[in-house]
């Protein structure tokens, strides 16, 4: 075990190294200058910047000072645009918590309702239930986040009042979380559905299966088959839902995020680039992989502790 | 039972669902229903409600206390990246730079609130010419002028700012303030590239309230102070600026926290949250403190607009900027204000496009140029219809306001119908067709994918080849994001392609338009449009830095001259002028008596009245 969980980290550390490249020199390679930025810069000035930070130089000697300074100095770089010095790190560092916290939590509450929804749907499969847990799930999916957003804002915190129209940044305690509700709410829908239409197709299926028949001629009610025997084994394989679910987490949502003004991950990455925020998108870049990444490790080692064959691949 | 309370509990679900959706769709619906036509009454019904409000119990008392009164709410698209003086990128940066920094000189409102006067702020009184050339000048600054923190604030200070803006390790963003654009200080370029010593540089220390400048040509005082009024002259202080600053002294925090900064402007910050939100209050200690009855301002980011109108229609937010949909919503109502945005929006071309040598035909240009309908696009867009490039705003003498679109000179460079004649446009493109040996033009323009800039490229692509034929000319459209485009025009230096057509709208220097002209010197070095005229360069430089360009007349020959040799030949095509809309809350009371430059509806200078 201790060799596979080696083996899947040195593989992700090669990965992550070539990801670091290919986005290094497909972000230095994007057409534009940095500084020439149509402001009143004279050329001695744009000139001098580029010296600076190494843009005068062929891409190939900018690539090696990257690395040194990462290697030597752990030094990513620092934003030239969007808040120029800031160290590119400071500024996911600043962006991250609230993209968490408001991304986590709405995983956290979508789970048990989307987990909820799905188990009445295939426990009451083709009845008025099941077609309006269906109901839900596709309007859930097909309608995008930021309509429920906007709809959210208009009715419930515009008209109504019953919340903070956009996201209390100095607000605390009760205060705070009342001015989270609603972008909370808007990025629950899409999991809710998603789990419930997950856990419907494969609770269903696990019902009709032999083994469940088996549970039932054991004499265990209709209830405690389908916890004990039904819904845990559909559970594993619902994690290959959830789990990816986690790595989105981190990224926060565009669009949500831009509606309730939310200072988070989700516009960081399209002001970089728009900014041409070289070593801030590729920091951005290296963050997303290397959660992706990790993502990856931990299902990998989980299936290699939940099924031996996984782990010992080819061998016999 | 259970189960029926979870049925019903999903059926609820799924009920509010299918409303919030139903409704949201609805509500979209709603903002842009009716389309009224921009009338000049709903601008001096505005102007006039600015003007005459008054309030019969007035909270704020006789005079702004140290304190002040009420906090303006602001919410903004745009992000303070920086309040470093020295590196700041955008402008909207620059107006906070203001509010929280004191620079030597700055604009002010007139005693009667109806114009702009440049003057000391924490200079004392105006430049002294020392040797009566306009090379040397003296200025002195104000005794017991403090940071927030109580610290003195003097001469040390100014000069620590302009080693630092010149420092050539830091190589800061806004060394370019001091090469040569309004005034060029002795050798400060040369400092800059370290080829001398700071004790060569011609900016002086005369003693703790006396600082002195030596430039390369002769000036005038108005120079001398519209220069040291940018905002990249703010005044930053040494204990910060080191605190913030890294080992190898390159690069500083300061500026880019509360941590890293200390203010000494109108405005002290109080709090401030990257990215979101912001919170300054009244400077008791500034210097000119009776002219601020605020108690402080918020700046929340809000990068949605419809989520900014909300904030204004709830009362949550002072004034907000109506996009064009929510203008014809709003036009009537007597709180919007408009506000010119110092700019002619105008349509570039490449004339060096190797795949369009046409582009290169004076009279395929010209044609393009008379086949305009600046006043259709304008009743589209409601801005004002322009074929002209200095905007109105543009003021050509300051001591006496006059507007160079108000001369003589201005009004030769206009032409009736604002230049659209497509009778001319169509002969024009006949002739540059035959001249060329072309039988059919197809164009690409690209252009931003949100605003202004999508109604007047569809325009364009329907009414130009109504004038000269579908079957000789096609408008093909490529939108892009706002940066990409930029990129992509200012491109052309190293690949002639870049693009075809596009669009410009340079926010110029509108208290002094002869400067405006150099983004189309040769030297200028983020030249949207090859335009590269020795000619033109010339009456540039003799505008800006000619010995007898302060004369009477000259330098309003000089303006018309150089807009006169870009309209002719249709280097570029001017469209529209733009005037932003806004729209204040009735509890805010505006002090200037209408819109004017640089200070605009003085929204530092406004009172609440709740």
């Amino acid at each position: 075990m201790f060799r596979y969980i080696l083996s899947r980290i040195v593989a992700m550390a090669i990965t992550l190294f070539i990801i670091v490249s290919i986005a290094f020199m497909v972000v230095r390679l994007m057409p534009g200058s940095v500084y020439e930025m149509g402001g009143d810069l004279s050329q001695t000035v744009i000139d001098a910047l580029n010296a600076k930070y190494h843009f005068d130089e062929p891409i190939i000697k900018q690539y090696g000072y990257f690395l040194q300074n990462i290697f030597l100095h752990w030094d990513w770089g620092t934003s030239a645009k969007m808040r120029p010095n800031v160290p590119v790190f400071e500024i996911l560092r600043d962006r991250i918590p609230v993209t968490l916290e408001l991304n986590l939590v709405s995983l956290f509450a979508a789970l048990p309702i989307g987990i909820l929804a799905g188990i009445i749907a295939a426990i009451r499969k083709n009845t008025i239930a099941d077609h309006l847990v269906s109901l839900m799930v596709v309007l859930f999916i097909s309608i995008p986040s930021f309509v429920f957003a906007a709809a959210l804002q208009y009715f419930l915190g515009f008209k109504a009042g019953l919340f903070p129209i956009i996201y209390n940044v100095s607000a605390t305690g009760l205060l705070k979380w009342q001015s989270m509700f609603m972008p909370i709410l808007a990025l629950m829908f899409d999991p809710i559905a998603r789990v419930a239409r997950y856990l419907r197709a494969e609770l269903a299926e696990t019902m009709n299966s032999e083994f469940m028949l088996l549970a039932k001629t054991k004499g265990l009610t209709y209830g405690q088959s389908t916890v004990r025997h039904g819904l845990r084994n559909s559970m594993v394989p619902l994690m290959n839902v959830i789990i990816p679910m986690f790595a989105n987490v981190l990224g926060g949502s565009l669009v949500v995020e831009n509606i309730f003004s939310v200072p988070g991950m989700g516009g960081l990455m399209v002001d970089s680039i728009n900014a041409s925020d070289h070593m801030l998108t590729v920091a951005i870049l290296v963050f997303y992989s290397l959660i992706s990444l990790i993502t990856v490790l931990v299902v990998d080692i989980s299936y290699g502790i939940i099924d031996p064959r996984v782990r010992m691949g080819g061998k016999k | 039972m259970k189960k029926h309370v979870k049925g019903a509990t999903l059926a609820i679900m799924l009920a509010a669902a299918s409303l919030l959706a139903a409704c949201g769709s609805k509500a979209g619906g709603t903002a842009s229903e009716e389309s009224i036509a921009f009338t000049e009454a709903a601008t001096e019904a505005g102007s006039t409600a600015a003007a005459g409000e008054e309030t019969a119990d007035d909270v704020n008392g006789d005079t702004p206390t140290d304190e002040g009164h009420g906090i303006l709410r602001e919410a903004s698209v745009n992000k303070i990246g920086s309040l470093n003086p020295l590196t700041y990128i955008n402008s909207y940066s620059s107006i906070q730079i203001k509010r929280a920094s004191l620079s030597l000189y700055t604009y002010f409102p007139t005693d009667d609130r109806t114009f702009t006067k440049l003057s000391g702020e924490l200079a004392a009184e105006d430049p002294i010419d020392v040797n009566g050339d306009g090379k040397v000048w003296q200025i002195k600054l104000r005794d017991g002028v403090t940071w927030e923190n109580g610290d003195a604030l003097n001469a040390d200070d100014v000069v620590y700012t302009w080693k630092m803006m010149l420092d050539p390790k830091l190589a800061n963003l806004r060394a370019s303030n001091f090469a040569k654009d309004v005034i060029e200080i002795e050798n400060a370029m040369a400092y800059f590239q370290g080829e001398c010593d700071w004790e060569d540089v011609g900016l002086k220390k005369v003693d703790d309230l006396t600082v002195e400048i030596h430039t390369v040509s002769g000036h005038d005082k108005q120079e001398v102070m519209t220069h040291l009024a940018h905002p990249a002259n703010c005044i930053i202080n040494e204990e910060y600026y080191e605190k913030g600053m890294n080992a190898d002294r390159t690069e500083t925090l300061y500026g880019t926290s509360a941590e890293y900064w200390i203010s000494s402007g109108p405005f002290i910050v109080e709090s401030w949250t990257n990215d979101a939100e912001i919170n300054f209050k009244k400077n008791p200690n500034y210097v000119f403190k009776d002219l601020i009855w605020l108690a402080g301002i918020n700046i929340k980011v809000v990068e949605d607009q419809s989520t900014q109108m909300q904030l204004f229609d709830n009362g949550e937010i002072d004034y907000v900027k109506l996009s064009t949909d929510n203008f014809k919503k709003y036009e009537e109502d007597p709180r919007v204000l408009e506000s010119p945005a110092n700019a002619v929006t105008h349509i570039v071309i490449n004339t060096i496009n190797p795949d369009q040598p046409i582009l290169a035909n004076e009279k395929f240009r010209q044609a393009l140029y008379f086949a305009t309908d600046r006043q259709a696009i304008s009743g589209l867009t409601y801005n004002a219809p322009a074929d002209y490039i200095v905007p109105t705003t543009h003021i050509i003498d300051l001591a006496s306001g006059t507007k160079f679109r108000d001369t003589e000179e201005g009004k030769a460079n206009q032409h009736p119908n604002y230049s659209y004649d497509p009778d001319k446009a169509k002969q024009l493109f006949d002739e540059a067709l035959a001249e060329t040996g072309t039988d059919k033009v197809t164009l690409t323009m690209i252009y931003n994918d949100t605003g202004a800039q999508t109604t007047m490229s569809e325009f364009l692509q329907q009414s130009w080849p109504n004038i000269f034929g579908a079957d000789k000319f096609e408008l093909k459209l490529q939108a892009m994001p706002s940066s990409q485009r930029g990129d992509q025009i200012r491109s052309w230096k190293t690949k002639p392609d870049a693009y075809e057509l596009s669009w410009g709208g340079w926010v110029s220097t509108d208290l002094m338009p002869w400067n405006a002209f150099k983004y189309w010197t040769t030297t200028y070095s983020a030249k949207n449009e090859p335009y590269l005229n020795e000619e033109f360069d010339k009456v540039f430089n003799d505008a800006n830095f000619g010995e007898d360009r302060f004369e009477e007349g000259v330098r309003l020959k000089d303006v018309a001259e150089m807009e006169r040799m870009l309209l002719e030949p249709a280097i570029i095509i001017p469209v529209t002028e733009t005037i932003d809309k806004y729209m204040k809350a009735d509890r805010v009371e505006l002090s200037m008596k209408n819109w004017a430059n640089r200070v605009e509806w003085g929204w530092d200078y406004v009172k609440i009245t709740e």
